[in-house]
């Protein structure tokens, strides 16, 4: 903070005390909640979409609505994920798994509470890192090669196997074929098309929000329509929770919660890593530190914490990189920078000398946004709930409706229709034969950061894989994955003789 | 030898999509970029994954007793006939007149039966969907008129 003066903290303080900068933070959270919580309408989505918006306004209303989407937008996902097992993002998938659970024990407020307070302290500790060792961070992450994120990806991919409860080796096929999804289109480095079947709208890929609404929102709803009521959600009659026994959770658990924030926090500071990842490790760890009696998988609030501190967490994380170095953490942190050149400020490492004052602000509105994401879904959470007693004849073609008129808005492309279309029937029939479709998703997010960073990794090593046990924060990554492994590998090997069908 | 267990198709339709990656990547040539792996590297790595896993996964079904399990009933073929209609032909199709038919359609199929329910909902979806994105984020979405 010493790069700031006085004088830029408090206009920095000035600016956000407006109340017009106030209300567009308001703005931003509802909008950040409905299109969290909305199936198939994402954060990055909802950022995007909103992003022309931005031009008529100044810099500090412009970040005070985009925060508020981006910390709310975060949160929300949950709300599906836990009453309706639909997660609204990826980053939500393994907050589905316990939290569902516990919606289906009669807990869901008490699952939802949790992911809300804990999204807070997520929220707050990754905050207090962009502020006090951002810089620090930033430099540490800067001597990361391509070796390293190589073996952070494929760490990713290894907690594939920590989550697929029913078979890991059905886990491991979805997360094969989520990566052969990722390499479909022209690839970067040879101009060799993939797997495009003579389609030139697959020449850029396939986008990744459009692939996992269909995993997600379309075969969720293709297993609601249903008719008998086993894939149906039949939820019991959810009690309430008090929040101070929220907050004793929270407590009680605060080394998950806090390995959860760190987790979160690092995550976020690694650019093209995001919330899903670090939801997924920190959900990963936590079954690892898992005792006897825990129930993972089966509504253990240890798992919606681990999952909601973590992928809150990331919001500060990835704000370190974008203000310290102009890279982005994660997908929304990528669309902010343009958010900020619309308002002609670049990021960078001059960003916090030559824009003190904005840097207070977004500190500032990172803090409003997630005190407000608290107030906002702490009372709206009842309404939330309603989802549950909205006939299946009624949600399914309104999120059918939604997923595909949002899918379509993102590009323009009616194309992308289609292929929300086929992901949604990919989706429907894995789960019908018992694989676990988180594993595919991971693997459409990770898939490109695996390759290119192997690439690039091998092409400066003159081809040479043992720079990857040579350097020593990679070998200490692949050391980790082999430990993950041998951890999952031995009660795995019970679960393959009686697999358990999931959901996710 | 049971053929129909869900672990058998599962295994079968594995190891034929490692087949056709791997048919697929053998044709696609190196680009470009010459002195880092080839644009197959990644597929191929995938597919021999994939006839690991599709391999285990048709034996443990040929061992294994029971069968498939039901993919479709009636009601999920209707949904899924008329999202499939719509959604592919989605370009050609006024997105309020294809929104009110799916919903309908989803509506009947679901049993539902209260009159009032059937006439509004659908227009009111239709509409509701329409507006916020054709005016709030100014998207333009297919229209006949």
């Amino acid at each position: 903070m010493d790069l700031i003066a006085f004088s830029d903290i408090l206009q920095g303080a000035v600016q956000v005390a407006n109340p017009w900068i106030v209300f567009f933070l308001i703005v931003g959270v509802v909008i950040g909640m409905i299109f969290g919580a909305a199936p198939g309408l994402t954060a990055p989505a909802a950022i995007a979409l909103f992003l022309p918006v931005t031009y008529a306004m100044g810099p500090t209303s412009s970040m005070a609505l985009l925060m508020g989407i981006y910390c709310a937008g975060y949160f929300a996902g949950s709300i599906p994920a836990i009453l309706i097992n639909t997660p609204g993002a990826p980053s939500s998938a393994a907050t589905a798994l316990d939290g569902f659970a516990m919606a289906r024990a009669g807990e869901g407020d008490r699952a939802l509470s949790t992911a809300i307070w804990g999204s807070l302290i997520g929220g707050l500790f990754s905050l207090l890192l962009l502020m006090t060792i951002a810089p620090l961070l930033a430099r540490f992450a800067l001597t990361f090669t391509s070796v390293e994120y190589f073996s952070f990806a494929l760490i990713g991919i290894v907690c594939v196997a920590g989550i697929s409860r029913g078979s890991l080796t059905k886990g491991f096929a979805a997360a094969l074929f989520g990566i052969l999804v990722s390499t479909v289109g022209i690839d970067p480095v040879s101009g060799v098309g993939r797997f495009m079947f003579g389609e030139p709208n697959l020449m850029g890929g396939i986008p990744q929000t459009t692939a996992l609404i269909g995993l997600f929102a379309i075969s969720q709803m293709l297993l609601l329509s249903k008719k008998d009521t086993q894939d149906q959600i039949v939820l019991p009659t959810q009690k309430a929770a008090s929040q101070l026994a929220v907050l004793r959770d929270l407590w009680r658990y605060r080394w998950v919660t806090f390995k959860s924030a760190v987790i979160g926090s690092l995550i976020g500071v690694l650019p093209g890593t995001g919330p899903a990842i670090a939801s997924w490790i920190s959900y990963s760890d936590a079954l690892r530190a898992a005792k006897p009696d825990d129930k993972f998988g089966q509504g253990e609030v240890k798992g919606v914490i681990a999952c909601e501190v973590s992928n809150n967490a990331v919001t500060g994380g990835a704000m370190v990189p974008l203000l310290t170095l102009g890279i982005p953490g994660d997908p929304v942190t990528a669309i902010l920078i343009g958010a900020l050149m619309i308002q002609g400020v670049h990021v960078g490492p001059f960003l916090i000398q030559q824009n003190g004052s904005l840097f207070v602000s977004i500190l500032l509105l990172l803090f409003l946004s997630n005190i407000l994401m608290v107030a906002v879904g702490l009372s709206a959470r009842k309404v939330a709930a309603k989802v549950l007693q909205i006939p299946p004849g009624i949600l399914v073609p309104t999120i059918c409706m939604m997923a595909a008129i949002g899918v379509f808005s993102i590009s323009n492309n009616a194309f992308d229709v289609r292929l929300v279309l086929i992901f949604g029937l990919i989706g429907y029939l894995m789960v019908r034969l018992e694989f676990p479709t988180a594993p595919a998703v991971l693997g459409i997010v990770l898939g490109p950061i695996l390759e290119k960073n192997l690439r690039n990794a091998l092409t400066v090593s003159d081809m040479d894989f043992s720079v990857f046990i040579t350097r020593p924060v990679s070998a200490a990554a692949l050391i980790a994955t082999a430990c993950l492994l041998y951890v999952w590998l031995g009660p795995r090997k019970r679960s393959e003789v009686h697999p358990q069908p999931e959901k996710l | 030898m049971n053929i129909l267990h869900k672990d058998t198709v599962s295994g079968a339709a594995l190891l034929a999509l490692a087949a056709l990656v791997v048919s697929m990547s053998l044709d696609m040539g190196t680009g470009a970029g010459g002195e880092t792996l080839t644009p197959s590297f990644v597929p191929l790595i995938c597919a021999a994954g994939l006839v690991v896993s599709g391999a285990f996964l048709l034996l443990r079904g040929l061992r294994a007793e029971g069968g498939m399990p039901a993919i479709l009933d009636r009601r999920i073929a209707i949904v899924m006939i008329a999202l499939v209609f719509y959604l592919w032909f989605f370009h050609a199709i006024d997105v309020r007149f294809g929104v009110w038919a799916f919903t309908l359609a989803t509506m009947l199929a679901f049993g539902i039966r209260a009159p009032l329910m059937l006439i509004l909902y659908p227009v009111a979806l239709s509409a509701i969907l329409y507006l916020s994105f054709s005016w709030g984020f100014r998207v333009v979405l297919p229209t006949w008129i």
